[in-house]
């Protein structure tokens, strides 16, 4: 299995991988790495390039894509532990242009703390730093199981602080920070 | 002159909102160059403008590295500095310019030696077009080759082509090619359509911009073995 080899050689950089069980596009799998610097990433990457086990087994994959994420204003910097037993969320969206910052707090500060209140864990948060389309906001969420995500989005709809954080961005936009997310729901590969 | 080839290319795509173009001209054109230079940012290879293809009203530029590291560090630098802080918020003023941003990282396409010597001097007087391609595979390379090379045949000159390392799916292939005219681009299309199956392709036309700088082309170095050395340093002239 191709991700596997993956993990052998991207190794102790690997925070996370995931199967989409929904979404669209669905692709094979979804991995989040972590580098200290380029040089390094660069060195794991060519070794993943000349790795003929990798060759090998990737064959059936058309393609992958790299995007280079930093965790988002207000955000932690280390994403939370991944369970094989949770359903995990991938958010990506586009935000207003140049409210990169303030849709990183707004998230970190009034949506993330409502979800926390239904039982949803954050796992992450992030921008985009290269990449298509900018600025992107990309959010990790995790969930017990599909019905504590269906409950904990009709949570937030209902949420006077998440309505309350919209009408403050219409007042100021005349939009909200965050465009309409494509979004996957995933499960961890790693136990 | 020699010419040499880094290991990375940024190429930078601005999908502008309407009737804000020329206030990024002014911008890029005349006010950032000394900045880059101060902060460490590589100077540009190429600017273009375009408003025909998918990224239309486009304002693009294509810069190399050496380093992603280094990148990442002259790029914080510039966001920090005093002076592009106040050049950005007068020039916004008060108003947005930028639709999207795209920032894609870029690596030397081994098939870019088949075509070295090409594009040593860019050709600022005809039209630029980038071309995105999706290869199905591997072997989508020699399908790509033969393509590039009916386009040279009539009349394209090639001045750069990459693959894709960051922000692009990675069986994504750039390709820049200079054509003397748009008629002559088009003439070519018809024989490209005519000579190869169809491909899952995205065109740009874009239209260089002379701002003055010293011009390079983008094309490997002449004397580099392999085409596309390691650590091979700037590009020269």
């Amino acid at each position: 299995m191709a991700f596997s080899r993956v993990r052998a050689i991207i190794g102790p950089h690997a925070l996370g991988v995931w199967q989409p069980d929904a979404g669209s596009g669905i692709a094979p799998y979804v991995s989040l790495s972590a580098w200290h610097d380029f040089e390094r990433r660069e060195t794991v990457h060519q070794a993943l390039r000349e790795d003929r086990e990798w060759i090998d087994s990737s064959a059936s994959l058309t393609s992958c894509e790299h995007w280079i994420v930093a965790p988002s204003s207000g955000a932690p910097e280390q994403i939370g532990p991944t369970r094989t037993d949770e359903i995990y969320e991938f958010r990506i969206q586009e935000v207003a242009n140049g409210s990169q910052a303030a849709a990183g707090q707004s998230f970190w500060y009034v949506i993330s703390r409502e979800i926390k209140r239904t039982g949803g864990r954050i796992i992450g948060q992030f921008d985009i730093v290269l990449g298509p389309n900018r600025p992107v906001f990309v959010t990790i969420l995790a969930w017990s199981d599909y019905t504590a995500l269906h409950s904990g989005w009709q949570y937030l709809d209902r949420s006077s602080e998440c309505a309350a954080q919209r009408d403050s961005e219409m007042a100021e936009l005349g939009r909200s920070y965050f465009d309409r997310p494509a979004q996957w729901l995933m499960r961890s590969m790693v136990k | 002159m020699t010419q040499t080839v880094s290991r990375y290319f940024e190429l930078r795509l601005y999908r502008m909102l309407p009737t804000r173009m020329p206030d990024f001209h002014e911008l890029l054109g005349l006010q950032v160059p000394p900045l880059f230079e101060k902060c460490g940012v590589s100077r540009p290879l190429g600017f273009w403008q375009s408003h025909a293809g998918p990224y239309a009203p486009l304002f693009g530029y294509i810069m190399p590295w050496n380093s992603i590291d280094d990148r990442m560090a002259a790029w914080k630098k510039f966001y920090a500095d005093k002076v592009w802080q106040k050049k950005l918020a007068a020039n916004y003023a008060g108003s947005q310019r930028v639709d999207r941003p795209s920032v894609l990282i870029l690596r030397p396409s081994d098939l870019w030696r088949n075509y070295r010597g090409q594009g040593a001097v860019v050709d600022m007087t005809g039209v630029h077009e980038m071309r995105f391609y999706r290869c199905t595979s591997h072997a989508g390379s020699g399908e790509l080759d033969a393509r590039i090379a009916t386009a040279v045949d009539n009349g394209a000159e090639v001045l750069g082509l990459f693959d894709a390392e960051i922000g692009l799916p990675t069986n994504t292939r750039v390709a820049m090619l200079a054509w003397p005219d748009e008629a002559q681009r088009l003439m070519t299309r018809t024989a490209e359509a005519a000579a190869h199956p169809p491909a899952d392709l995205q065109t740009q036309v874009m239209y260089p911009i002379p701002y003055g700088f010293p011009r390079t082309g983008l094309s490997p170095r002449l004397d580099d073995p392999a085409g596309q050395g390691a650590d091979i340093g700037p590009i020269q002239t």
